[in-house]
């Protein structure tokens, strides 16, 4: 089995903001999620989008004296397209908010059947930003990144 | 010798008429929404974007044109322009019309043009020695 515990946290993060998007009544014919990046064609923007996936981590700690125990920060951002500014703004911050929720998104062993909640990330901050872009195409008008920190503890001899 | 401007115009329309294409262009959306929608006064749309319009009103009109494309570039501007959704469509053109079109273009969001929409980003007169005709700029994307 090659899933890292990388991808655990990638895919969870994305679980926990689809089912928050979907449970907050945005409808999938008006909004859908997608990795980011895939260097394929998705055609013309017909529903406002977020690609999603997008992330880097901070190299991680020592979390405690005298143990293996390391304290890495994830730092994992959406980016939000949208048909109108209305549906950017609103779409990217519902995003923001579903993603701080109580302070902590599930960890999910997606590598076992059932995946299994493991452990907990604990989200250090989200921010939502609008990018502006100069000279835009229709694409372009509507852009937003919400950016989410999540920490995760773990012991890396056995990550 | 007098410069023949009205042959001029009359050879641009003659030439609009052999290698033009006809374009639909369509004006900005009239909705209705259901009663006790709230609505945001400085954008005229709910504050809540997933309400969904009961009823939509769109004037639109065919206008025949002659079409240009910006040139293909080599390098980093290319036909397809990579983002974050995957590489997006990048189409940038320009119809001309003749001037008693402009009425029908003038004002206009999106245009049709092959099957495909664009989204309208100018429009302006444009002639020699006077105005023959309206120039609609418009890009893919929506």
């Amino acid at each position: 089995m090659s899933i890292t515990r990388e991808d655990l946290v990638s895919q969870s993060v994305m679980d926990h903001a689809v089912a928050g998007i979907a449970a907050r009544g945005y409808p999938s014919d008006q909004v859908a999620f997608l990795e980011s990046f895939p260097y394929t064609v998705p055609g013309a923007l017909t529903k406002n989008l977020v690609a999603t996936g997008f992330d880097f981590d901070d190299g991680g700690e020592q979390a405690e004296l005298g143990s293996g125990l390391k304290r890495r920060v994830y730092t994992i951002e959406f980016f939000v397209f949208g048909m109108t500014n209305t549906y950017a703004r609103n779409l990217a911050n519902a995003l923001k908010f579903t993603l701080e929720g109580d302070g902590r998104i599930a960890l999910k062993d997606v590598g076992q059947a059932g995946t299994p909640i493991i452990d907990y990330l604990i989200v250090e901050g989200v921010s939502t930003h609008r990018q502006v872009v100069s000279d835009p195409e229709p694409w372009q008008e509507f852009i937003y990144t919400t950016t989410v920190h999540v920490h995760d503890e773990y012991y890396a001899a056995i990550a | 010798m007098d410069a023949d401007i009205a042959g001029f115009a009359a050879a641009q329309e003659r030439l609009r008429g052999q290698f033009g294409e006809s374009a639909v262009f369509l004006q900005a959306p009239v909705y209705s929404y259901p009663p006790g929608t709230l609505m945001d006064p400085d954008t005229g749309a709910p504050y809540d974007p997933v309400v969904v319009a009961t009823a939509s009103a769109q004037a639109s009109a065919v206008v025949r044109c002659d079409v240009a494309y910006e040139a293909f570039r080599a390098g980093r501007d290319r036909d397809n322009e990579p983002t974050a959704l995957g590489f997006l469509d990048r189409a940038h053109l320009m119809l001309i019309s003749g001037s008693a079109s402009r009425a029908q273009c003038e004002g206009a969001v999106n245009v049709i043009l092959r099957g495909q929409s664009y989204k309208v980003t100018n429009g302006k007169p444009d002639g020699i020695g006077g105005v023959q005709r309206w120039l609609t700029y418009a890009r893919r994307g929506q």
